[in-house]
């Protein structure tokens, strides 16, 4: 069935429609919480959150083309509940923590059980490859980082992605253009 | 408009990154979660109706909170470091004798703070090797141009028209909509590009375009003055960050012709024009830097030069690396040089600026915690504030000064009477509150009024006279008057409380103030002590009576919402203030209709009133007037006009 189909089906109270539509999204929410939070458990709440919140007010959508901007709007909102949470729990977040994961990971590898344990936490995925985007990331400010993330990991256009930050498309586009160019010269 | 070579190779490193979404969050287990959940089923939707987008702009209780909702609250830069001791108190900005300790001090403050610098080009940039605009021809061919040039090609005399609405009267600010009473200009929504459309009795007719290759940026913002078209940009043809004035001769506007160009080094914060004098205010991150370019370069037209050692100089304490850069371009000038533009440089960054016809002031954040995670913390965080004079075009930084707390906008701040007012809320110890500081013109703190509105922050301010009206806002919104009569004592004289919160304050006429903003709503959720912004709120509050304002009147539209809700210039004050008018959007529940449009009302014997709705098919993003007709410029390009009511 198309998107917008499940989509307004989801908007008239259809579950299954929503959890289809969800489905098509999973994926780019789960990564775009991750490289937001930086830590696997954090993102599945967040996600688990939104989800939960996406429903109790699939109502407020608008109209169905909107859907993804809408979708990621309040995923951020619940990263930075998240993000509240981790300073509370004062478990902040660093490129160094993230380091020392990878390299316990890294260094567990060898004994599969601690691989399972420490691994599981951290991936799986490529994990140097990781490290490297999230110190890419790093090199950008906050709203630089959330407007990359929406654009290549959300896949919201500038025009999406400045309703979701109140930029103009404008100053979305050139502010994406220049980081994807920070980004870029830190990968390469 | 984005490069999309840049945008391929980042998403293709993502796309490799191999990253699983747990089973977890599989849908099935979604069902099985939402199982359990009480289900919006249509038959409960229609017993306790949830009302429009609660979601659009949280407002949390809990002050740490306030920064969470991304791009709705002023973004704080975190490109000044901690700032401690005397050192930053002491107010006076240092120098540097020679480029190598300059050098030393960026390097020795990135180690300090564990920022990497780092080379986006292995490659140097030479000086003047060709980086640069490629429209020299166009420049050559460029007539010169009189004013009485510009006067003959009209056929008529352009109409009285609306400028963009601004905080500083004769201090003109940018903006994606300009007109000049016969024709309008505006950044096209969709393209790179800015569109040019003359207009009469209500019908626009697109009669130019220029393109993005005429322009060698990403338009952020224009001004119209006299026959000149100033398009500011991000530069997308420099190695590194650049902002681009380009000026274009509009004598004939259905003929651009582009004159000259100027860029400095960093991206956009802000910029105003006083006269011919253009002020651009530009942020410069040393990290993205070539390793030899470490300082700040401008260009005249195609030519680069570095900003001289005496040019440049360092907030006190400052730890972190990256420029504030402020230029002042003389715009009636047929040449870019230095003789026209006068540029300098800080060390140390910015996030909001107030500008009037003499001095400009720059704020920036100073987090006194440093580190990723404290970036959500909003605890004990100082602005620095930096004055400098602009005076006849020339750049020349005054003092500084160091403040608890942070800045909600521009109109926190004002100058008038020799003395500098800025309004801050400050959350050190957790909770947040507010405080006033009245400076001399050194920077000398000389009066203050601290901790109000304890629990609450601060969402609009305005300056009037010898008062400072503020709102602030954490379940209602009470409006303070803070008399400033006596700079060295400043009183609270009144207040009063309304539900709802205004972030913008309007003078309308002598005994009247209006506010516009938001309605809100608690939101249904028990767990959460959270209100929600649930529409656009004007409130008109009378006072004439400065200790006992009151509430004249107030509307709320609810599932509505507006740009003017987060950006004053997106408000239009008719002719003589005879009405006003906004840009809306809104969604009706009820019939699933969803209607864009400019909403104008009037200020009338003490009331709001003559509320009226002008349909666009469109999304408007700007509204403005020529004449008797009142123009919506839409974000699918389109112009739609009607006669104001």
């Amino acid at each position: 069935m198309q998107e917008l189909e499940l989509i307004k089906k989801a908007m008239n109270g259809d579950q299954k429609a929503f959890c289809d539509v969800y489905d098509l999204y999973k994926d780019r929410m789960f990564r775009y919480a991750f490289y937001r939070l930086g830590s696997r458990p954090d993102a599945e709440d967040a996600v688990s959150e939104c989800v939960l919140s996406m429903w109790k007010q699939i109502r407020s959508l608008r109209k169905p083309g909107a859907f993804a901007a809408w979708a990621f709007r309040i995923l951020s909102s619940c990263c930075g509940k998240v993000i509240k949470r981790q300073i509370d729990d004062r478990k902040t977040v660093s490129i160094d923590d993230y380091r020392a994961e990878a390299a316990a990971a890294d260094a567990a590898a060898d004994s599969s059980d601690a691989a399972l344990a420490v691994g599981k936490d951290l991936g799986p995925g490529n994990a140097d490859l990781v490290l490297i985007l999230r110190e890419a990331l790093d090199s950008l400010t906050e709203a630089e980082r959330n407007i990359v993330l929406l654009s290549v990991v959300g896949g919201l256009k500038s025009g999406e992605i400045a309703e979701n930050t109140g930029m103009t498309p404008g100053s979305v586009r050139s502010s994406l253009s220049r980081s994807l160019k920070k980004v870029r010269g830190y990968l390469e | 408009m984005i490069d999309n070579k840049d945008f391929d190779f980042v998403k293709e490193k993502f796309d490799g990154d191999g990253i699983e979404t747990p089973e977890k969050l599989s849908a099935d287990n979604m069902m099985k979660m939402l199982g359990e959940q009480p289900g919006q089923t249509v038959s409960q939707r229609a017993q306790k109706p949830i009302r429009k987008r609660p979601w659009f702009r949280p407002v949390v209780a809990a002050a740490a909170c306030a920064a969470l909702v991304v791009g709705l609250v002023p973004l704080m830069n975190f490109n000044l470091g901690s700032q401690q001791g005397s050192d930053a108190a002491s107010g006076e900005l240092q120098y540097f004798s020679n480029y190598d300790e300059l050098t030393s001090k960026i390097k020795a403050m990135s180690e300090e703070n564990g920022h990497i610098l780092y080379s986006n080009k292995e490659d140097s940039v030479a000086l003047g090797n060709g980086d640069a605009v490629t429209e020299t021809e166009d420049m050559a061919e460029a007539p010169a141009v009189t004013s009485e040039a510009g006067n003959a090609v009209g056929q008529k005399r352009p109409e009285s028209h609306s400028e963009t609405y601004t905080q500083v009267e004769g201090v003109d600010e940018a903006d994606i909509v300009k007109t000049d009473g016969k024709y309008i200009y505006f950044s096209s929504y969709e393209e790179n590009q800015i569109i040019i459309a003359r207009a009469a009795k209500g019908k626009a007719k697109r009669v130019a375009a220029i393109g993005s290759n005429k322009i060698g940026s990403y338009v952020e913002d224009m001004y119209v003055s006299g026959n000149k078209l100033i398009v500011i940009g991000y530069d997308n043809e420099k190695e590194d960050e650049f902002t681009t004035v380009t000026v274009f001769d509009i004598t004939d506007p259905e003929k651009p012709n582009m004159l000259r160009t100027y860029s400095q080094s960093g991206s956009l914060l802000s910029s105003r024009l006083i006269g011919s004098n253009l002020c651009l205010v530009t942020n410069d991150y040393i990290y993205v830097r070539t390793p030899s370019g470490f300082i700040p370069r401008v260009y005249y037209n195609d030519e680069m030069q570095q900003l001289p050692i005496g040019d440049i100089c360092c907030f006190p304490g400052c730890t972190q690396p990256a420029y504030t850069v402020v230029g002042c371009m003389d715009i009636s000038s047929e040449k870019s040089s230095q003789d026209t533009i006068k540029t300098k440089a800080v060390l140390g960054g910015s996030s909001e600026i107030y500008c009037n016809n003499e001095n400009l002031y720059i704020t920036g954040t100073v987090f006194n915690n440093s580190g990723y995670g404290d970036y959500w913390n909003n605890a004990d965080i100082q602005t620095n504030i930096l004055k400098v004079s602009i005076k006849n075009g020339n750049v020349k930084y005054k003092k500084c000064a160091l403040v608890q707390g942070t800045v909600n906008n521009q109109f926190s701040m004002d100058e008038s009477g020799g003395y500098f007012k800025v309004a801050v809320t400050d959350s050190a110890d957790g909770q947040d509150t507010n405080n006033l500081y009245i400076m001399d013109e050194n920077m000398k703190e000389v009066g203050c009024v601290r901790n109000f509105a304890r629990g609450e922050h601060i969402e609009a301010v305005r300056y009037i006279k010898d008062k400072a009206y503020v709102i602030t806002y954490e379940q209602v919104d009470p409006l303070f008057i803070i008399d400033l009569a006596d700079p060295t004592d400043p009183v609270i004289e009144g207040h009063v409380k309304i539900t709802g919160f205004s972030t913008l304050l309007v003078p309308a006429g002598e005994d009247h103030l209006l506010g516009l903003g938001f309605s809100t709503e608690e939101l249904e959720d028990p767990e959460i002590d959270m209100e929600a912004t649930d529409g656009v709120k004007f409130s008109l509050f009378d006072i004439t009576d400065p200790s006992n304002p009151t509430v004249a009147d107030a509307k709320a539209f609810r599932g509505m919402e507006s740009e003017v809700q987060y950006n004053h210039k997106a408000l239009l004050v008719g002719p003589n203030a005879s009405y006003y008018a906004i840009p809306f959007y809104e969604y009706s529940d009820d019939s699933d209709m969803e209607t864009n449009g400019i909403l104008t009302f009037k200020v009338q014997n003490g009331k709001l009133a003559g509320f009226h709705k002008y349909e666009t098919s469109g999304s408007v993003m700007r509204c403005i007037y020529i004449g008797d007709y009142i123009y919506g410029v839409c974000d699918d390009d389109s112009i739609e006009g009607f006669k104001a009511q």
